[in-house]
């Protein structure tokens, strides 16, 4: 029946979709304050989860210990990212810190199949309890698990912007660096210590879905960056709320349109939306500042 | 001549198209991630022509390069309008839809028997016009950086011109450029129509050299790569970035010790470049300091 | 040659510039005055289009170009510098003075006169082939009045070209502006020093608040008891 699958499908979507959530309020943040694009984000959460699978495969790790050199990976390759791509680079060279990150992209790629060099790898299972059914619809645990886990980094990520001194210093930097840093906030402690958290953050969101999967394989680098860029550009840049909403509302989309479609429309539904949303409505989901502002002078010129 | 090396030469040849598209357009102010979309649309284009419709490859080429450019068109009357990095997200969603629009297209028919065409995921085979025509390896490395040589002169001759001039002050500093009377969005266009041009070109001439295309060659890697080649080499002449992909490609060929480490010495090699020189090595200072020595010495010599 | 009807503009939910008209004549050289934020570079922005106007109409040579595109407007034969100068520093000296609009830039060769005879006039000469982000202050400043110059415009919109200059710069910079335009340019001075505006402009416009509180002889105007007021802070809006 249409309405089950609909429903089932929505559900599904809602789940993967909050590990899209998760990764888009990792590159939110960075965003944020760095107001550059970080290309070596999903290799970095890639580095974090190919420890995590390399101490499971060698030393049979429980999964807590895995978790924990996943989120410790990704923070200290985070902060390997930001020392060499961003911190050095000043106003003026946006496009060559990015582009930088996109050679660390490489780099750490690169890498990692050195660490494991096989295609596919074994991963600790997040659970191995049955689904459970309601009605005609089936929840696995695993997803439920990892709804929850967004939902809990969600509440704990605007808590701590909203209510934290440190998350107040962030949206400080995230505003005014340059106010920022007269009123004696210390930016770019600042700009590092997001880093690292957007980059632990993403690494969690690498292990939920390597642990739903039970495998990790070479392409979750790409698959990182590409759910990320998507999930935040659709949420409207450097919005933690947007980020979570474009990422939610991307796996229910992707969920539908494989069921409905097939794989590659699958794909396709991603990249298709964002570019008619920045086609054809600039304004809507973005906000105005996607339009270029050459005309638009308010300030002083 | 050695045939492994007429192989790199010509893969350096074709990767420059790419590189000089994506150069095109950060001269404009523009970060694109897609003109890999456009190397294949020309790829495609140009292999459909000569297989299946049996057209003259010069033709062929130049139908490629068209086409390409009008899928710049287009797209660029949808985006020019976006700002830095919606724009770059922009092609970069563009260039993905194409890629797997590819792996869904299928074009089949049969020639001389054998049924040919571009089939979806495995690609286009048999492009095999140069081995029909019984041009050499070597031939076919010439006909590449012929063809290049001659997009090079135009590149020099427009970098005198007002229209080079325009699309170095529109990528520098827009408002300014609209106040001296430059209208902007007419220069993103012309940028954004040439460098598909100029990229489409290229993936014809590849399509033909490796005589099979596939959808998985024209991805984001790819789109980021010919980004970085302009940006290492530099932004000052449009030698920068082919230096870029001879450091890269040369690097990946000549430094076969480096067989597993490559891109993490090549990597890490370009972070630390664009710390020192954000805008490459042959940056618009360095072509300036290097002109007035020429000038200096030219004077001396009088 | 510039009339300019109750024009109004707001940004950043301010009324920048409110009901503003006046009328300058061709070749008139009228001074701009006003404490920071009355809205002498909002006009300036309003005429070269780089801000939108919420009502009234501005005419130029009886031509409206309110509402038209910056670049447009330049080609009508506006010419701008700006408070903070403005170059293309990755370009050269020589390439930022070479016209893109006027009478000299439809033909390569004439706009090439343009540009290197405008930088003689203001002294650049020997550093035409230096990237134009080499320039000290000073030379940027001669720079963008070059650029003006070359572009033989019908109207200068001059935004602080003194600021941050030596008195002896300013008075070079002024003398420029008097001399390189010939009689047919219409020129609008921003200063905040009134002897600068003096000596180039006979006539003077006060701004406060986004209004025009004063448009008299610029002589008279020194001894304006509003000028004072305005400036020092005395002057509220009714």
């Amino acid at each position: 029946m249409i309405a089950v699958d609909l429903a089932q499908n929505t559900l599904d979507g809602l789940m993967v979709g909050s590990s899209y959530a998760l990764l888009a309020v990792g590159f939110t943040l960075i965003f944020g304050v760095m107001r550059r694009l970080n290309l070596a984000y999903g290799p970095t959460i890639m580095a974090g989860v190919y420890l995590g699978t390399a101490s499971f495969i060698s030393f049979d790790a429980p999964i807590l210990v895995v978790l924990a050199i996943v989120i410790a990976g990704s923070a200290v390759v985070g902060l390997y990212v930001e020392r060499l791509c961003f911190r050095p680079f000043g106003e003026a060279a946006r496009t060559a810190s990015m582009v930088a990150s996109f050679a660390l992209w490489m780099q750490l790629e690169e890498a990692a199949t050195h660490l494991l060099p096989r295609h596919m790898n074994p991963f600790p299972a997040l659970t191995t309890s049955p689904p459970i059914e309601i009605g005609p619809l089936l929840l696995r645990v695993d997803h439920l698990i990892m709804l929850a886990a967004t939902l809990l980094m969600a509440v704990a990520v605007t808590y701590l912007l909203a209510r934290m001194r440190l998350g107040l210093a962030i949206r400080a930097v995230i505003d005014q660096p340059r106010a920022a840093a007269i009123v004696g906030i210390r930016v770019e402690r600042i700009m590092m210590l997001t880093f690292v958290l957007a980059s632990a953050i993403g690494g969690i969101a690498g292990f939920l879905i390597a642990a739903t999967d039970t495998q990790v394989t070479a392409m979750i680098g790409m698959w990182a960056t590409t759910k990320g860029l998507v999930a935040m550009m659709l949420g409207g840049l450097g919005s933690v709320k947007g980020a979570i909403a474009g990422g939610l509302l991307l796996g229910v989309l992707e969920a539908h349109a494989q069921w409905f479609l097939g794989p590659q429309v699958r794909d396709m539904v991603a990249w298709g939306l964002l570019f008619v949303l920045l086609a054809f409505w600039p304004g809507g989901l973005m906000g105005t500042k996607a339009l270029d502002r050459t005309m638009a002078v308010g300030r002083r010129v | 001549m050695d045939g492994y090396l007429i192989t790199v030469l010509s893969n350096i040849g074709m990767i420059s198209f790419v590189a000089l598209s994506a150069y095109i357009l950060l001269l404009s102010g523009q970060i694109s991630f897609g003109q890999q979309a456009y190397f294949g649309i020309g790829a495609y284009t140009a292999g459909i022509a000569t297989v299946m419709w049996q057209w003259p490859l010069a033709a062929a080429l130049l139908l490629g390069a068209a086409v390409a450019a009008i899928a710049a068109g287009v797209v660029g009357l949808a985006t020019l309008r976006l700002s830095g990095i919606y724009f770059a997200m922009a092609t970069l969603a563009f260039a993905e839809i194409m890629r797997i629009a590819a792996d869904l297209f299928v074009y089949r028919r049969e020639i001389d028997g054998i049924e040919t065409g571009p089939d979806g995921i495995e690609g286009f085979r048999d492009i095999r016009y140069f081995f029909a025509n019984e041009v050499s390896p070597l031939q076919t490395c010439l006909i590449v950086y012929a063809v290049l040589i001659a997009v090079l002169a135009a590149f020099f001759l427009a970098e005198r011109t007002r229209a080079g001039r325009f699309l170095r002050q529109v990528g520098e500093d827009p408002l300014l450029a609209e106040v001296q009377g430059i209208d902007v969005m007419r220069v993103r266009m012309a940028a954004a129509l040439a460098a598909g041009a100029v990229a489409g070109l290229g993936g014809g001439l590849y399509a033909h050299l490796m005589t099979y295309v596939e959808p998985k060659s024209f991805d984001i890697m790819l789109g980021v790569h010919t980004l970085a080649y302009g940006l290492i080499g530099g932004l000052g002449t449009a030698l920068g970035p082919i230096i870029g992909v001879l450091i890269d490609i040369g690097l990946l060929e000549s430094t076969r010790i480096f067989h597993g480490y490559r891109m993490i010495v090549f990597g890490g090699l370009v972070a630390l470049l664009l710390i020192v020189r954000p805008r490459g090595l042959l940056d618009e200072v360095a072509v300036n300091r290097i002109q007035q020595a020429l000038r200096r010495g030219r004077h001396a010599g009088d | 040659m510039l009339e300019i009807d109750r024009l109004s503009v707001r940004f950043d939910g301010i009324e920048a510039l409110r009901d503003l008209t006046l009328s300058v004549p061709q070749g008139a050289r009228v001074g701009v005055l006003g404490p920071n934020g009355s809205g002498k570079t909002t006009l300036y922005n309003a005429i070269s289009g780089l801000i939108a106007i919420a009502s009234g109409t501005i005419r130029l040579d009886g031509k409206t170009i309110s509402h038209r595109a910056p670049h447009e407007i330049a080609a009508a034969g506006v010419a701008r510098t700006f408070q903070t100068v403005r170059a293309f520093d990755r370009l050269s000296v020589f390439d930022n003075a070479v016209p893109a609009t006027g009478p000299a830039a439809a033909r390569p060769s004439a706009a090439r006169e343009a540009a290197a005879a405008a930088l003689e006039t203001v002294g650049l000469g020997p550093r035409r082939d230096a990237l134009a982000g080499d320039l000290s202050f000073y030379e940027r400043r001669r720079l963008e009045i070059a650029r003006a110059i070359a572009q033989h415009p019908r109207l200068v919109l001059a935004d602080e070209p003194t600021a941050g200059l030596s008195l002896a710069e300013s008075e070079h910079v002024i003398g420029l502006l008097s001399r390189a335009f010939d009689a047919a340019t219409t020129i609008l001075l921003i200063e905040h020093r009134i002897d600068a505006v003096e000596a180039l402009c006979p006539r003077a416009l006060l701004l406060a608040e986004g209004r025009l509180v004063a448009d008299t002889a610029t002589s008279d105007m020194r001894r304006d008891p509003q000028l004072a007021s305005v400036y020092f802070g005395s002057y509220l809006t009714p």
